[in-house]
């Protein structure tokens, strides 16, 4: 139906209504990737939320996170990571212009429930805009993620969960979930978007391998 | 420093510290159960140690059904008597408390640090046995020298700690957690006392935690998130004035719930105080109470505290990517080697920087600690990117071994998945090994 055609009764034609340009998004961070900043609400990772990124090490989901870093230290504020068994290489985030004295880095805890203490210090610290935690699964509890994210809520940080097992079913407390595959990401879930959303995974691999050259990346696509 | 150690023995919320500002401003937690209050400047305002000991114990028991505490001159030997003697005030010479205690008491004499290296202390208990000494004031006659000789570093922190010459310093308490509670319900609630009973020992934290900040309450939110449906139901009390009645505070909730409609059950609450200080405080505008580099400090003591590896990267002038860096807890130097290129009259003498491709170096973004030594068949289905190495590592002819693995061709691989990898191969044995992912 086209809604152009309908015609405004007269209450209604009084009421000044907003156009989507005058609407203020809420607040997130700048990922880089073009395709997939103007397509979420939050025009980049979410504040204030908990994200999800999930597929197997390999496929780019590291290399989001870190693009966001990017922006993140360009506004002179920190990021912080916590490790699992393959950790971050400073080599690689020092050619990527990430700023490692604003980055600060978690080993993985060597108890499952030091890792939901940790988290609840990092955030509540209010030091960090943007922090990635990097798990082989998923271990954290329904009640634990729930007071997380209002943690997440009140200290407005952006917490992304980056995990190498493919969830089945994705739960409702994640506002952006991306699945990260072969050939392509799909935005599984975004707050008040559209989903599932595919875009070609190439965007993200040529920034992972800047020196390889461009005709051998073919091979990748 | 006369501390007191309260011992929980089930973990707690690192916000618990603040109910016991009442006793002393030098308050610290220690993750999981511990919690550290230097009374030496306070004790005599509660009639002395005895009563202090007394007043923590009983507030102590608010939050955890059987509480331990103890007296020492330090942390780590009120740690040991929190656990071993319960209740026990050292005298200030406390190598007199250790009389008759078992070895296994040396694991508690922790403090505000925990062990670095756990299996060494089980070695030295392992030693202490075979000589014949099975009780833990019979270490007291080794000297420092016999300790230093065996084990090192290590031993000398026994020994220091031992003797009270340990030097931990309990900081005063800066308060940062916000006053919520949370509770998430297996069975969700629908009955009004049951809900009033589950939120009372939230409240009761609450009010002891506003207590010890010297704080009160302006206003009381309650969330109510429903079992089925996302719906919540939202409550609010705000009393005329600024107080810690809690009995006020729960009457008028009490109140607020009866109106509530509980027909779908409540399966988590979030409750949330806004404070206000007791008096109306004139604060500087120019200095702010809470700086970024203090917020750090208190989150790497914290981290120290509980045994986590935390800090900076620093990177490091090794060829081999796994040593190529390390974390620090200071901030890290710049990593830009350059040739040192010196002048000398007419003389010009270049030295090389190491590890100056380093910087340079294609390296992916996730590094495996130890690289994974890959399957013939793994290797079948690997697709190498290139046909030439992307970069070769090799150690000096005279170092080259195979168990140490510094031969090494590197590849960019793609898996069957699509994964791609940093693959390499030993050039002595021909096998190829996975370590890290450009992820």
């Amino acid at each position: 139906m086209d809604t152009r055609k309908i015609a405004l009764s007269p209450e209604l034609s009084s009421i000044s209504f907003l156009t989507p340009e005058q609407l203020t998004p809420p607040a997130g961070l700048p990922t880089g990737v073009d395709v997939l900043d103007r397509f979420l609400l939050w025009k980049g990772l979410p504040l204030g939320e908990l994200s999800l990124f999930h597929g197997l090490p390999g496929t780019g989901a590291s290399s989001v996170w870190l693009r966001c870093v990017q922006n993140v230290h360009q506004q002179k504020k920190w990021a912080a990571w916590i490790n699992s068994d393959a950790q971050l290489l400073p080599s690689h985030l020092n050619q990527h212009q990430i700023d490692l004295k604003k980055l600060l880095v978690v080993q993985e805890p060597s108890a499952k429930e030091k890792l939901f203490w940790i988290l609840q210090e990092l955030i509540s610290s209010s030091l960090f805009e943007v922090i990635g935690c990097q798990l082989s699964e998923m271990a954290l509890k329904n009640h634990q993620l729930q007071k997380l994210k209002r943690l997440c809520r009140a200290f407005q940080v952006s917490l992304v969960f980056i995990t190498r097992k493919a969830l089945p079913t994705i739960n409702p407390l994640f506002a952006l979930a991306i699945q990260f595959k072969r050939d392509f990401i799909r935005v599984e879930r975004a707050l008040h978007r559209p989903t599932p959303f595919s875009f070609s995974g190439e965007l993200i691999h040529a920034h992972a391998l800047p020196q390889f050259p461009k005709p051998s990346r073919k091979l990748l696509g | 420093m006369r501390t007191l150690c309260l011992n929980f023995q089930s973990p707690q919320e690192s916000s618990l510290a603040e109910v016991f500002l009442v006793l002393s401003p030098r308050v610290q937690y220690r993750y999981p159960q511990w919690i550290f209050i230097d009374i030496e400047s306070t004790a005599h305002l509660f009639g002395g140690e005895a009563s202090c000991l007394h007043k923590a114990l009983e507030m102590a028991k608010k939050f955890s059904s059987e509480p331990l505490a103890a007296i020492a001159q330090t942390p780590a030997a009120a740690e040991l008597f929190a656990k071993w003697r319960p209740g026990f005030m050292a005298p200030l010479k406390e190598s007199e408390g250790y009389k008759g205690l078992s070895l296994d008491a040396l694991k508690d004499l922790q403090g505000l640090e925990t062990w670095k290296k756990p299996s060494t202390l089980d070695h030295m208990i392992q030693v202490f046995h075979s000589l014949g000494i099975h009780s833990v004031d019979g270490i007291l006659n080794f000297r420092i020298t016999s300790l230093r000789e065996r084990w090192g570093e290590f031993g000398v922190l026994l020994w220091n700690r031992l003797h009270a010459q340990d030097n931990q310093v309990i900081s005063p308490l800066n308060p940062r957690d916000p006053l919520v509670g949370y509770a998430y319900f297996d069975d969700p609630l629908a009955h009004i006392h049951l809900l009033m009973n589950a939120l009372e020992s939230h409240l009761e934290f609450l009010f002891a935690r506003l207590l010890g900040l010297g704080r009160f309450a302006q206003k009381l939110e309650l969330i109510l998130h429903c079992e089925y449906s996302d719906k919540s139901h939202f409550i609010q009390i705000e009393p005329i004035s600024p107080s810690r009645d809690q009995k006020l505070f729960k009457d008028l909730l009490e109140k607020k719930l009866a109106q509530t409609n509980l027909e779908n059950p409540i399966r988590d609450i979030e409750i949330t105080i806004y404070d206000v200080p007791e008096k109306v405080q004139q604060m500087d505008f120019f200095e702010t109470r809470d700086r970024d580099g203090d917020r750090w400090r208190r989150l790497i003591s914290f981290a120290k505290q509980a045994d986590c590896q935390m800090g900076f990267f620093q990177m490091q002038a090794s060829l081999l990517p796994e040593k190529s860096f390390q974390l620090v807890t200071d901030w890290p130097q710049d990593f830009n080697p350059k040739d040192l290129i010196e002048w000398n009259e007419e003389a010009l003498q270049i030295k090389y920087a190491h590890g100056k491709a380093v910087a340079s170096s294609p390296r992916p973004s996730l590094l495996l600690g130890t690289p994974r030594p890959l399957k013939p068949k793994e290797v079948q289905n690997l697709k190498i990117l290139s046909a030439f190495p992307s970069e070769r590592i090799e150690a000096e002819w005279w170092k080259q071994e195979e168990k140490t693995c510094q031969n090494r061709d590197y590849y960019f691989a793609l898996s069957l998945e699509g994964q791609m990898l940093w693959v390499f191969k030993d050039r002595l044995n021909s096998q190829f090994y996975l370590h890290g992912y450009f992820d």
